[in-house]
C-alpha cells in the first residue's frame, strides 16, 4: 500500500465529488426553476380571461341571445366597454379575436394567458317575398324569424290573418297596409289568410349565423 | 513497536490529508448553505408566496361576487369564505379600496389585486380580513341597494 | 523528499473504494430524488379541464337552441325524442357538432337512446355539459384531439 498515492487519491476523489455535488445542486435548481414556472397558473389573467369572456357571450349588449353575438355590436366594442363588462379587466393588456379576426386590442398581451369560447355570430337579413293570396290560403317561412311585417296590397280583401292558428291581424272591413305581428324562434311560421284575397308582401327577418371561436388574451 | 522512523516520500502525511479533507468538506457545506440561503431559497419562498397570494385573491374575490344574491326585498347573506393562514409563514390583510381587492403582506414581493365584479345594485363594499380570523361576507340590503362587508364572524354573531 | 506524481490508485488493488466517491455517489442520489419530487411535480390538468367543460357548455347552448330538422322544439329535443328519432336524425346530428367544434376537438354526444361520436379516452382530461330535455338527459363529452 503506497501512503502518499492513497493521500493524493483521496484529495483528487474528494474534488471530483464535490463538483459531482455542486453540478448536482446546479441542475436540481434548473429543474425547480422550471417546475416553479410551469406550476405559475397566473390566476389573475386567468380570472380576467374568463371573466371578459363570459360577458361578451352573455351580456345583452353584444349578444342577440347567449352564445349568439351580434355582428355589428362586436364591431364597435372598445376598451371601455370592454373595462365596464368585466371589471378585473381593468389595467391589463388585452385582445379580443373573433376567428382571425381582431376586434380590438389594448396593450402587447403576448404571452398572457387565452380563454375560447365557441360562438355563432348573427347578422340579421330581410327577406321580401310578395304573394297572392287566396281565401283559406297559406304561405310558409321557411327560416325562423322573431317577427314578420305584412304590407297589404291596396285592393286586398283578406280579413283575418293567423299565425300558427292563432288569430293575429282581423279586420271586418279588409286589412290595409304595413303590419307587425310578432312569430317565435322556436316555431316555424305558417301564416293563414282568410275572408278575401290580394297581394301582400312579407317580409321577414331571419338571423343568418356562422359559427366562429371568440378568443380572449389578456396579459398582465 | 518499530524503532526506526524512515523519512517518508509521502505528499501529505494522512493526518495532515485528513485535516485538509475535513476542512475542505465544510467549507464546502459552509458555501453550499449560504449560496443557497442566502439568495436562493428566499427567492424561491417568495415566488410561491407570491403565487399563494393570487390565488387567495382570486378565490376570495370569486367567493365574494358569488354571494351577492339576485334582486330580493330584503337580502342578507353571510358567507364564510376559507383563507390560507399564511403566506410565507406570515400573516397578511386583505382590504378594499373602491372596488378593488387588495391583499398586502409585509414582504414586500408578495401582493395581488384584482378587480371586483359587482353588480351596479352594489352600493359600497367595505372591510378587511386578517389572516387566522374567521372570515365572512356579508351582504345587506334591498332590490337598489345592496352593501358588501368583509368581516369576522365573531362581528357578525355580536351584531346579532 | 521524491514526490510520486502519478497516481497509482492502488487502493483499488485492494478492492476498496475510496470512501469520498461513495460518499459523492450517495450524495447526488439524494438530490435527484429531492428534485424529482418536485420534477415531476403535478401537472396543471385543471385549467385546461375547465377550457374543455367550456367547450362542451358553449356547443350544449348552441345546439340547445337550433331549430330542429322536422318537428320538435329544438333540434337535441327532436333527436331524444324516441329510438326512431334517433336513428333518423343521428348523422345529421354528427355533422352539426363537428361543423360547431374546432377542428382540435374530439367529441361524444350522448343521448337516452344512443350515442354519437368517438369513444371517450380514459387518459386525457376531457370535458363535459349536460343539457336537460324532456325525454331525459344528453351529455356532451369534448377533448383535445
Amino acid at each position: 500500500m503506497s501512503p502518499n498515492s492513497r493521500g493524493q487519491a483521496n484529495l483528487a476523489s474528494l474534488a471530483i465529488a464535490l463538483v459531482a455535488l455542486v453540478s448536482a445542486t446546479t441542475l436540481g435548481l434548473v429543474v425547480a426553476d422550471g417546475a416553479l414556472a410551469n406550476a405559475d397558473r397566473e390566476p389573475l389573467e386567468r380570472r380576467a380571461a374568463v371573466a371578459a369572456a363570459d360577458r361578451v357571450v352573455t351580456a345583452p349588449g353584444t349578444t342577440v341571445r347567449p352564445n349568439v353575438l351580434d355582428r355589428e355590436a362586436m364591431q364597435t366594442v372598445g376598451g371601455g366597454a370592454l373595462d365596464d363588462l368585466a371589471p378585473p379587466v381593468e389595467g391589463r393588456a388585452v385582445r379580443l379575436r373573433l376567428d382571425d379576426e381582431t376586434l380590438f386590442e389594448r396593450g402587447d398581451p403576448i404571452g398572457g394567458t387565452t380563454v375560447q369560447r365557441i360562438v355563432l355570430v348573427a347578422e340579421s337579413t330581410t327577406r321580401t317575398r310578395t304573394v297572392t293570396v287566396e281565401d283559406g290560403g297559406s304561405h310558409t317561412l321557411p327560416r325562423r324569424t322573431t317577427h314578420v311585417e305584412l304590407v297589404f296590397a291596396t285592393d286586398s280583401t283578406v280579413e283575418t290573418v293567423r299565425l300558427n292558428g292563432r288569430v293575429v291581424l282581423h279586420d271586418p272591413d279588409g286589412l290595409r297596409g304595413r303590419f307587425s305581428v310578432r312569430a317565435s324562434r322556436y316555431e316555424t311560421a305558417t301564416l293563414a289568410f282568410e275572408g278575401g284575397s290580394g297581394d301582400v308582401e312579407i317580409v321577414s327577418y331571419p338571423l343568418q349565423t356562422r359559427k366562429a371561436t371568440l378568443r380572449v388574451t389578456v396579459d398582465d | 513497536m518499530n524503532g526506526a522512523f524512515a523519512p517518508d516520500s509521502r505528499a501529505l502525511t494522512p493526518a495532515v490529508g485528513k485535516a485538509l479533507e475535513v476542512g475542505i468538506v465544510v467549507m464546502f457545506v459552509g458555501v453550499m448553505t449560504t449560496a443557497l440561503y442566502g439568495g436562493v431559497v428566499p427567492d424561491y419562498r417568495n415566488a410561491v408566496g407570491d403565487e399563494v397570494a393570487d390565488r387567495t385573491t382570486v378565490a376570495a374575490a370569486e367567493r365574494v361576487e358569488n354571494a351577492v344574491p339576485p334582486p330580493a326585498r330584503n337580502a342578507r347573506v353571510v358567507h364564510r369564505v376559507d383563507l390560507p393562514a399564511s403566506i410565507r409563514g406570515s400573516g397578511y390583510r386583505i382590504a378594499v379600496t373602491g372596488r378593488t381587492l387588495v391583499l398586502e403582506h409585509p414582504s414586500p414581493e408578495i401582493e395581488a389585486r384584482t378587480r371586483l365584479a359587482l353588480p351596479a345594485r352594489v352600493d359600497d363594499v367595505s372591510g378587511g380580513w386578517e389572516s387566522g380570523e374567521d372570515a365572512v361576507v356579508v351582504v345587506t340590503g334591498d332590490e337598489d341597494e345592496l352593501s358588501v362587508r368583509l368581516t369576522d364572524r365573531r362581528t357578525v354573531e355580536g351584531d346579532g | 523528499m521524491t514526490e510520486r506524481s502519478s497516481c497509482r490508485c492502488e487502493s483499488a488493488a485492494r478492492g476498496q473504494l475510496s470512501i469520498s466517491v461513495v460518499e459523492a455517489a450517495i450524495g447526488v442520489l439524494f438530490l435527484f430524488a429531492a428534485t424529482a419530487t418536485f420534477a415531476l411535480g403535478v401537472p396543471d390538468a385543471g385549467a385546461e379541464e375547465a377550457q374543455l367543460d367550456q367547450y362542451a357548455q358553449d356547443a350544449a347552448t348552441v345546439l340547445s337552441q337550433e331549430p330542429p330538422r322536422h318537428a320538435g322544439a329544438t333540434r337535441l329535443s327532436e333527436v331524444s325524442r324516441s329510438e326512431s328519432a334517433f336513428e333518423r336524425e343521428r348523422d345529421a346530428l354528427e355533422r352539426r357538432v363537428e361543423r360547431i367544434l374546432p377542428d382540435n376537438l374530439m367529441f361524444r354526444v350522448v343521448t337516452p337512446h344512443g350515442a354519437v361520436g368517438f369513444r371517450r379516452p380514459t387518459d386525457t382530461p376531457s370535458g363535459r355539459a349536460t343539457v336537460p330535455t324532456l325525454s331525459g338527459r344528453v351529455a356532451i363529452w369534448v377533448w383535445y384531439a
